[in-house]
């Protein structure tokens, strides 16, 4: 079973499960954790643990791919838990979907660390140094109290976005120099999916702008790149 | 250059300040609550790399100095300034967005930071780092996460002294589950519920600073000694203990932790936790042991170099 970790109000959370054969996915949110993604986990013993996930009683090791389309839990998305109990028990989940999503042996698009449930969690101005640390030119950037501070416009740069989804990278029309740029991170970083912009200035060299880590799963090359990922995997 | 970052009324932070300034440390604090009046600013370029400078009223101050970080993390949304205000109010954003600008800055600076969000962050589920526990050598007591009633039932009666507690960094009281909780066990279907088999001993206290370690043995008339009364004798760990201790610090990349252990009567070491921002001032008290002492040396070691 392939779990796909999301919000209620993505739409397009259903529509990556439904392009998996029937009952090969399952949707888990925080609204439906308590009805359909019931768990009995040992510390001690993992691959013990018994999960009922929706009509399925499966062990750990049947779970042959995770799929993680969001960061963090909020506590609004427990609307069934009273509103005073909402962060105590959107920290709980967290916590408890953090550990499950690492001790998981399968492929998992991101893998979670201790501060994100999908990719490590970085600020971009982590991955900017990151970046600049691989060799590759970065786009200058500024940001006053948090907010990046646009440049004026200028007619000579074209900026444009690049995704990659294991060893394949979703855009056609990439250049192979940004796709060998993102395909170094990747592996550096474990992390099969970033997407990531980039500017040029026409004359073949390429600056990165931005980079993200979770899953965009609004965009149906992303979704079908990643169920032929998924696909390869298991 | 020492940065502290954090409030005054906090006792760790006031410790660390004050043991820094007895030694007249090149410091500089900049106080958590100042924060509606504080702003940043950070550039990255390719030539340049990147700058990053703090204004408090007004006043800049150049991240760029900054070799070692002491950050203890407080909640702005509890100052007066901000207690009425709707969390997406320009200053909530504001304080957010500092706050959350100068951790990536710190986190991503060659500083020593203590401690970086990522290892800080894994406290924030404390099954996680249960496994990086027992990577490190140490016993850890069988344990179930469930939110399905029947399956904690099961595991109580087959584990009768079994305590609960959170899983995440939200601090609750450990507790012997009893009679009266099993009446309540039905709400275990609405949240993801910790149980774990009550390990008997005597409690043990380890602070790691860089390797070194600080050494308490606990002694309190509760199960949670934090909530009791206490006592505590400075102590010296086995040595594979105490290697064991320093091995789990760095596996977490910290430079420095609170480590809770168990002593059995049969003499075997279980670990609890791993606080990744310990509330030393406590243990300080309650022994004598110069904790902030010993996290002053570091830092003041840590900027020279």
């Amino acid at each position: 079973m392939i779990l796909v970790l999301s919000n209620v109000a993505n739409e397009s959370a259903n529509e990556l499960v439904e392009m998996f054969p029937p009952e090969a996915a399952s949707l888990v949110t925080a609204s439906n954790i308590h009805a359909s993604f019931k768990i009995a986990v040992s510390v001690a013993n993992f691959e013990a643990s018994e999960l009922a996930i929706g009509a399925a009683r499966i062990s750990p090791a049947e779970i042959s791919g995770v799929i993680s389309t969001i960061a963090h839990f909020f506590p609004q998305e427990f609307y069934y838990i009273e509103r005073a109990d909402r962060e105590y028990v959107c920290a709980e989940v967290s916590a408890f979907f953090v550990y499950f999503l690492s001790e998981l042996r399968c492929k998992k698009l991101n893998p979670p660390s201790s501060r994100a449930l999908s990719g490590l969690g970085m600020h971009g101005m982590e991955w900017m140094k990151a970046a600049h640390s691989f060799g590759i030119p970065v786009w200058p950037a500024e940001l006053k109290n948090g907010v990046p501070v646009e440049p004026a416009a200028r007619e000579d740069v074209q900026s444009f976005r690049a995704t990659i989804v294991g060893d394949s990278v979703v855009e056609e029309d990439a250049p192979e120099r940004v796709r060998a740029y993102l395909r170094a991170l990747s592996r550096a970083y474990s992390m099969p999916y970033l997407c990531a912009d980039f500017i040029s200035r026409g004359d073949g060299e390429y600056f990165l702008r931005g980079l993200w880590s979770v899953p965009d799963i609004t965009i149906p090359a992303n979704r079908e790149a990643i169920v032929a990922f998924m696909k390869r995997a298991t | 250059m020492i940065l502290l970052w954090g409030t005054i009324d906090d006792s760790p932070m006031a410790a660390t300040r004050d043991a820094l300034a007895r030694y007249g440390a090149d410091f500089f604090f900049l106080d958590h609550r100042a924060i509606a009046r504080s702003e940043i600013d950070y550039a990255f370029s390719s030539q340049m790399g990147g700058r990053c400078v703090v204004r408090v009223a007004n006043e800049p101050i150049d991240m760029s100095g900054v070799k070692v970080a002491y950050v203890r993390g407080s909640d702005f949304r509890d100052y007066d300034e901000f207690r009425e205000l709707p969390a997406h109010s320009p200053q909530v954003m504001q304080a957010g967005w500092f706050e959350a600008q100068l951790r990536a800055w710190l986190d991503a600076s060659d500083a020593v930071v203590i401690n970086r969000s990522g290892p800080s962050a894994t406290n924030y589920s404390k099954p996680y780092q249960m496994t990086l526990i027992r990577q490190a050598g140490f016993l850890v007591p069988e344990a179930l996460i469930s939110n399905d009633a029947a399956a904690a039932t099961r595991f109580l009666s087959e584990n009768p002294d079994s305590i609960y507690k959170s899983l995440s960094a939200v601090r609750s009281i450990v507790r012997k589950v009893g009679d009266s909780h099993r009446s309540f066990i039905e709400d275990v279907n609405w949240c993801p519920t910790f149980f774990q088999k009550l390990i008997p001993g005597t409690n043990y206290r380890a602070h790691v600073i860089n390797g070194e370690i600080l050494a308490v043995r606990i002694e309190s008339d509760q199960l949670d000694y934090r909530y009791g009364k206490s006592s505590m004798t400075v102590a010296e760990l086995p040595l594979e203990v105490a290697e064991k201790c320093r091995r789990l610090t760095a596996m977490l990349g910290l430079y420095f932790s609170g480590i809770d252990l168990m002593r059995t009567p049969q003499g075997d070491w279980y670990c609890f936790e791993v606080n990744t921002s310990p509330a030393f001032t406590y243990f300080e008290s309650l022994s004598g042991q110069r904790i902030s002492i010993a996290l002053a040396d570091f830092m003041i070691d840590a900027d020279s170099r």
